[in-house]
């Protein structure tokens, strides 16, 4: 009777044991995104974290990461930097095996020592910092620099715009991005024969007051303006100047891109230019299911943020298959990817974890984002 | 055997188990059942408690709806701004009005909003603002202004205006919180048609715009079904959601139940019960094991520690002592009583029947054992043996029964006691003799199977010696008996023929004088005559066919007169001494037959003593007090006068000393002994009732000793001399005889005794005369051995005639029984043959004249 006994305990064990192996096995994939979610770079934080959430279920729905379900944590780093530690520290710890964010270089830029110090990858929707090009890192991104994007700018505005004259106005609470892409903008232009007649800086955090910043814009009001700031800051910003009446060209980085620009802005940014990796018109199919998608599930317009962080997570999803969801070698494995179909373009990551596209001149027409010029990469030296 | 668990703790183990389980599973169907009732009711609450807040808070939209569309009718008045104003302030749920024109050029906010002029782009690309009286609700989004998430209600007022309402969205949270009572962790929030969050009890949920249609719930609850929804997981937990849909907007209000805070209602009373179950089944199985140790253990141990007594014998199973116990226990102890008293009872009678068995065993008188067969151990013995030997169980047989014998007895009959299978032939029987005492025994063995099993050895022995003793004396009286009976028959003609050659002897030498020539001769025919006569009378005396006549006699007198007549013949060569007791008692005795003994006796001494020695004749007194053993005898306890003879002669060997009273036995050459001597002695001694000794060594001398029983009367009575009466008379006598000469020989004494005498040779004819002169008869002298009618019959026949008859009865052999009778009554007389003719005379006077003499009848 012992005997039987003792059979019976081993065999439970191992019922036991094939359980928790299969249940392990079938254990979700944690995986954490984090951006601004409050805060006045929240259209950013929030299409990125819709985007990845419809990434998410739409992978799940397929059957996850090799049956295994893939969940999401979600942080809002606040558009602060040290929010942006706080969240990428807080995720790490609750156990994603990877964090998709920053939304914003600035946030990247300050999470990523945090990122690399607990040995996670940091991959970002929509960074594009040059500060972080080149780097074999923990910092992975699908959104290509934005140096080219900036030149690209310059370049259409001196020479199609035939421009020589801009004032400047960046927010220095996304420094990392916002003063790259003028530095760069400035540099093309200047090159070109342009002039900066105004340099502004201000601070999205310290709520500015735009009808006084205005004023001192005036003296371009006639020339150009060149804007790096969030869409919503930009938008108020364009409405301010409207209101004392003063209409100039508008040039901006990509970075107020969103439809949150149009929804606040109005019709007060019709004819505002960017220069964007981001291709809106052109639908690809898988765009325009995306689109659709994604209005169907969130009730509105995906923004490119949106459309980069489901990107990134399918461009994850794929790396964590080939790692069967853990952790390690999650790096070798994003650098494999080569010519992912993403929503935009082709996504291949070279072995620093970057991407490279095409350059395209976009205007708001008539309230829709409409692409003016495509400049290849090997087109802009 | 291994040790069963007491009682107590089956019951317990059972109870316990048995019932824990029971309780366990009732706590089990009660928990599920009443879990399963809760969920229900839950559902129903639930639904009912998301129903009306979403009922409320359509009310309060539609309240807004309404007011919007009022004042959109209002709206190209001046007064707008403060009705608006009003109305913000009032309601509460509005945080910014704005006038739009068909272009979505804003016209008017209140409050007022610097910097923003174009609105259009935050109007949906739908054409719903289009349609006049149409409402629309954007997503969430953040206020421009304030920062704050907002949604807007948009309404297209008939004049083209489009009046956008901003909704405070945590003004809605407050209000759905003051609707309901929420339990901590219970949830209500409100999503829009696409799971944006509205309103939540955790701002940040809209503060950072976020979007619930990810949980499974929401998204049913996106996909149309409303109602109950389920068991969802949210923020780490479990909550049991319902939802309602709020038509105007389409939003849906979600009421979530935490799991946990639902079953802990349900749970508590539930452990509440099991605990009270649990206590309770605990009381109870305590009580009941209490109850079953009263009232079943206490009683069954103490009845088993009383069983346990059992064999030991020292037991109490007194039913009463039970009482309040269970019947299944009195029925057993009463069982018990009764078996215990049927054990006592047995044991009992074994005991008895075992005392018996001992005792019968140890009455015996034989010594009874049983010895091992092979190593002749003594497995028992009974008393006799006990007495005898000691306790001798266990030592070998041989050892305790023979003296130094050194391993069994060679005659040891194993071997014929078992067959070849081993099982008993039977009795086997012998003698022996012991060799120690010398006693001898009657063996009886026999091959009996023994308790464990195996073949014993039992022997019963009989002491013998005795009974061998005896043999040998009936042997020896057997033997006498013969030779007497022999010798009687002759002995009997010998007396008749003799009487009749002394009888005419002594009619002739009455006749002749001395001086006759053929007196000498007569003489001598006579003294021969004589002399055979006396052979004959100790033949008969041997035989013991003679009459005692018993008389007082003194020893000392006969001793004497033997002595002087020895002395006369053998004085020469021997000396003859006499050593008498002046006080030695008279014995009842045949002075004539004692005269013999001793002559055979002296004569025997004195041809013993053939060179010369010493005889002695002594007398004593002997009081024997306890038996004497004399060799072939006893002497019995009693007064005796001893008669003993002793010479210094040769003596006589002790083979020959067993045969020395033999008749016919002699040592003496052929001619010169008859070898009736002694044995005419032993039967005269016999006679006497007395008993003869011999002691003897060769070569010392012999001892003869006489133990005749002493008689009581004085020795001064005895002192007397009988004398012989020579008288006659003249009366008339009738002799009958059927020997002629014998007839004729007395008739002829009798005549000259001057008798007159009539003679008849039968019983018949003496009957005939005695009719014819009986009167005239004044004695009878018969011969009791006659032919015909025989003597008895006519004496009878006589006595019937006249019973004052006078018989005198004469035989050669001792009076029959029949005579006796007449003798010992009186009724008749006895004279013994061979008789002399004065003593024929004497005892006629004594018989015709009464009280003639001295009574010689003792």
């Amino acid at each position: 009777m012992p005997r039987l006994i003792k059979y019976m305990i081993a065999l439970f064990v191992l019922v036991c044991i094939a359980f928790a192996v299969f249940f392990l096995s079938r254990s979700p994939v944690a995986v954490g995104f984090a951006g601004p979610l409050t805060g006045p770079y929240s259209d950013l934080g929030v299409h990125g974290r819709n985007g990845v959430r419809l990434a998410v279920e739409e992978i799940n729905a397929r059957g996850g990461i090799n049956g295994r379900r893939l969940e999401l944590e979600v942080r809002d780093d606040k558009g602060t930097v040290d929010g942006a530690k706080e969240a990428t520290a807080g995720l790490i710890e609750s156990g994603v095996v990877a964090v998709i964010g920053h939304m914003t270089s600035q946030q990247s830029m300050s999470a990523l020592p945090v990122a690399t110090e607990m040995d996670t990858v940091l991959l970002s929707p929509t960074t594009s910092t040059p500060e972080l090009t080149g780097i074999k890192d923990n910092f992975f991104r699908v959104h290509p620099g934005i140096d080219r994007s900036a030149r690209a700018l310059a370049l259409f505005a001196s020479e199609e715009r035939s421009k020589n004259q801009l004032c400047t106005i960046i927010d220095m609470d996304n420094e990392y991005y916002t003063g790259s892409y003028k530095n760069h903008f400035v540099q093309e232009f200047k090159s070109r024969g342009g002039k900066v007649l105004y340099k502004k800086e201000i601070r999205s955090s310290s709520r500015p007051d735009w009808h006084y910043i205005v004023q001192d814009l005036l003296k371009c009001s006639s020339k150009g303006f060149f804007m790096s700031l969030s869409a919503r800051d930009t938008a108020s910003l364009v409405q301010a100047v409207q209101a004392i009446g003063v209409t100039a060209e508008l040039f901006s980085s990509g970075w107020a891109m969103t439809g949150e620009l149009q929804r606040v802005g109005g019709r007060t940014v019709e004819g505002m230019v960017f220069s964007s990796s981001t291709f809106q018109e052109e639908p690809r199919p898988a765009f325009q299911t995306f689109q659709e998608h994604y209005r169907g599930r969130f009730g509105e317009k995906p923004s490119f943020a949106a459309a980069f962080a489901y990107d990134a997570t399918q461009v994850l999803a794929l790396a964590l298959k080939k790692t069967g969801g853990r952790k390690s070698g999650l790096k070798k494995a994003l650098t494999g990817i080569q010519d992912y179909p993403g929503l935009y373009w082709p996504i291949s990551i070279d072995e620093y974890g970057d991407v490279t596209s095409p350059q395209y001149i976009i205007q708001i027409q008539n309230g829709k984002f409409q692409t003016v010029q495509k400049l290849e990469s090997q087109e802009l030296r | 055997m291994k040790p069963a668990p007491a009682l107590t703790t089956i019951i317990q183990n059972l109870l316990g188990r048995r019932l824990l389980l029971v309780g366990l599973l009732i706590v089990l169907v009660i928990a599920v059942l009443l879990g399963y009732f809760r969920y229900h009711e839950i559902r129903s609450e639930q639904r009912l408690q998301a129903a009306s807040i979403a009922a409320y808070v359509e009310s309060h939209i539609q309240f807004q709806m309404q007011t919007m569309s009022f004042l959109s009718t209002v709206m190209h008045y001046p007064e707008f701004e403060a009705i608006a104003s009003y109305y913000k302030r009032h309601t509460g749920l509005f945080q910014r009005f704005l006038v739009l024109d068909e272009a979505g050029r804003i016209r008017q906010v209140i409050p007022h909003m610097e910097a923003f002029r174009d609105f259009s782009r935050m109007l949906p690309e739908l054409d719903m603002h289009e349609t006049p009286g149409r409402f629309y609700f954007s997503i969430p989004y953040v206020n421009p202004d304030e920062h704050s998430i907002t949604v807007s209600l948009a309404y297209t007022s008939h004049i083209g205006r489009i009046l956008a309402a901003e909704l405070d969205l945590y003004a809605l949270q407050d209000f759905i919180h003051r609707l309901t009572g929420l339990k901590e962790d219970d949830l209500v929030f409100v999503l829009d048609r696409y799971g944006n969050v509205l309103a939540h009890p955790d701002a940040g949920y809209v503060a950072t715009q976020s979007n619930l249609g990810h949980l499974d719930t929401v998204a049913k609850a996106v996909n149309g079904q409303t109602g109950f929804l389920g068991l969802g997981r949210k923020q780490g937990g479990f909550y049991l959601f319902s939802a309602e849909t709020i038509p105007g907007p389409e939003w849906k209000v979600f009421t979530g139940w935490s799991v946990k805070s639902q079953l802990i209602p349900v749970l508590t009373p539930i452990a509440f019960a099991g605990f009270l179950l649990f206590i309770f089944l605990s009381l109870m199985v305590w009580n009941v094991t209490k109850r079953i140790r009263q009232d079943v253990i206490s009683p069954l141990s103490s009845f088993s520690g009383e069983v346990r007594n059992l064999p030991r014998g020292t037991f109490d199973i007194g039913v009463n002592k039970y009482v309040s116990s269970f019947s299944e226990l009195q029925v057993l102890s009463q069982s018990f009583q009764d078996m215990a008293e049927t054990i006592v009872r047995r044991e009992e009678s074994l005991r008895k029947s075992e005392q018996r068995l001992a005792s019968i065993l140890d009455s015996l008188d034989a010594a009874v054992y049983v010895t091992d067969m092979q190593s002749h151990e003594l497995l028992f013995i009974n008393r006799y043996i006990r007495e005898n030997k000691g306790d001798v169980l266990g030592r070998k047989c041989w050892e305790v029964f023979q003296d130094k014998q050194e391993g069994p007895c060679s005659l040891c009959n194993l071997n014929e006691l078992v067959d070849e299978q081993g099982g008993s032939i039977g009795v086997v029987r012998r003698e022996y003799q012991e060799t120690g005492t010398g006693t001898y025994y009657d063996c009886r063995s026999m091959a009996i199977p023994w308790s464990d099993g195996r073949m014993v050895r039992i022997e019963i022995s009989t002491d013998i010696t005795q009974r061998k003793t005896m043999e040998a004396r009936l042997n020896q009286a057997n033997k006498m008996e013969a030779v007497g009976t022999l010798a009687g028959g002759i002995a009997h003609d010998f007396n008749n023929i003799l009487q009749v050659i002394t009888g005419h002897a002594g009619m002739l030498l009455k006749k002749s004088t001395g001086n006759d020539p053929d007196y000498k001769r007569v003489l001598h025919i006579q003294q021969s005559a004589d002399r055979g006569a006396g052979l004959v009378r100790q033949l008969l005396a041997f035989s013991r066919e003679m009459e005692i006549q018993f008389q007082p006699v003194d020893l000392n007198s006969e001793a004497v007169n033997i002595t002087s007549l020895l002395r006369q013949t053998f004085a020469q060569k021997h000396d003859i001494q006499l050593d008498l007791d002046d006080t030695i008692m008279p014995v009842a005795a045949d002075p004539a037959q004692i005269e013999q003994v001793l002559l055979n006796l002296c004569n025997n001494a004195l041809d013993a003593m053939p060179e010369g020695g010493s005889l002695v004749i002594r007398t004593a007194n002997i009081s024997m007090e306890a038996p004497l053993d004399i060799g072939y005898t006893q002497v019995l306890p009693g007064q005796y006068a001893l008669l003993e003879v002793s010479d210094t002669g040769t003596g006589i060997d002790e083979e020959i000393r067993s045969k020395i009273f033999d008749p016919f036995f002699t040592t003496k050459e052929i001619g010169k002994g008859t070898g009736l001597g002694l044995s005419s002695v032993y039967g005269i001694v016999k006679r006497h009732n007395g008993y003869i000794e011999c002691r003897s060594q060769p070569g010392k001398g012999s001892t003869f000793r006489i133990y005749i029983p002493a008689s009581h009367k004085s020795h001064k009575d005895l002192r007397h001399e009988e004398q012989e009466k020579t008288s006659g008379g003249s009366e008339h006598i009738l002799v009958v005889d059927d020997e002629p000469s014998l007839r004729e020989l007395t008739r002829e004494a009798l005549e000259e005794a001057g008798y007159r005498v009539s003679s008849v040779d039968s019983g018949e004819k003496a009957l005939e005369l005695f009719q014819k002169q009986g009167r005239d008869i004044h004695l009878i002298i018969m011969d009791i051995n006659m032919p015909g009618m025989g003597g008895l019959a006519c004496i009878d026949k006589l006595l019937q005639l006249d019973p004052g008859t006078k018989i005198l009865v004469v035989s050669g052999y001792s009076p029959g029984e029949g005579l006796s009778k007449y003798l010992s009554s009186g009724r008749a007389e006895f004279m013994a043959k061979p008789y002399r003719v004065p003593e024929l005379l004497s005892r006629i006077r004594e018989i015709i004249d009464p009280g003639f003499g001295t009574d010689s009848r003792l």
